[in-house]
């Protein structure tokens, strides 16, 4: 997991990506480790869909759908929040899941899921 | 010669005898804009579509000249795209590759159209791949290439319509 450059106050608002079907499935609730997806990518601030898919996708993709949480709300749950900026969006978070006792991150199962998507207004 | 995206292959290092992958952007862990090296030549790579699929994602490869290169080094992030995939002045041709779990399932070569905008280039690409994936199903194939064909094309139709 990469360092945090800023320190990211609970307040602050995050949008996460979605796609309407036929294009995508919604939005992603779970990593899928497998296949390496390592993180559940986020966008620093609160953006409208349009704003959103021109960050992610580099263009007005079709399809494209936005939730928003705060930074608070998942870190009340347990997961990491982390802002891990990319060379083409520096607005890029990635949120991990919860470590557990062992100090290992939890597996991102369906009860995770259904925390995580709690989060989202 | 450019070395040609291959089946089976990662989405986003798609070569045999990669020699360098740059990341520039991912999504949820995974790359989906950057540059690779391979027999000399850098090639750009970019997922077009298939963000939040459950497994289908269509990628673009763009051969790079030194000219696209500088291009690239300077370009403001929300501008890497334009002249060199969003209205491209010059003759390019592109591989196009479909991915089910980022791994590549199939490719052809297209030429990238002129000075077109995202919305027209991505209608151009679902064309172009649903006419190419119709031709394939039309030659023997084994069974279990055929079934992914199939759901490929199926997949590929059903958008096609959508951004018509």
């Amino acid at each position: 997991m990469p360092s945090d450059p800023i320190d990211l106050p609970d307040a602050l608002r995050l949008t996460q990506y979605g796609e309407q079907p036929p294009f995508g499935d919604g939005f992603r609730d779970r990593l899928r480790e497998d296949i390496g997806e390592t993180e559940l990518s986020m966008i620093l601030g609160e953006v409208d869909a349009s704003a959103a898919a021109v960050l992610v996708t580099r263009y007005l993709a079709a399809g494209a759908a936005r939730r928003v949480t705060t930074i608070g709300r998942l870190r009340a749950v347990g997961f990491r929040v982390v802002h891990s900026a990319t060379k083409a969006n520096r607005l890029h978070v990635s949120v991990y899941p919860p470590l557990t006792e062992a100090g290992e991150p939890a597996a991102w199962d369906g009860e995770l899921a259904a925390r995580f998507n709690a989060c989202f207004t | 010669m450019t070395a040609l995206p291959m089946l089976g292959n990662l989405a986003w290092a798609p070569v045999p005898a990669i020699e360098h992958v740059e990341v520039l952007d991912r999504f949820n862990g995974v790359p989906t804009f950057g540059l690779f090296s391979a027999d000399g030549e850098r090639q750009l790579f970019w997922r077009l579509t298939g963000y939040v699929p459950r497994s289908m994602s269509i990628w673009l490869y763009v051969p790079l000249t030194v000219a696209d290169e500088n291009r690239l080094a300077y370009a403001e992030p929300s501008d890497l795209l334009s002249g060199l995939v969003f209205q491209s002045r010059d003759p390019r041709y592109v591989t196009v590759g479909v991915a089910r779990d980022y791994r590549l399932v199939f490719e052809r070569e297209w030429h990238l159209p002129d000075n077109a905008d995202a919305q027209t280039l991505l209608a151009d690409v679902l064309v172009f791949l649903r006419d190419a994936l119709r031709i394939a199903l039309a030659e023997d194939m084994p069974p279990a290439r055929r079934e992914i064909v199939y759901t490929t094309s199926e997949a590929i139709q059903e958008m096609a319509t959508a951004s018509a």
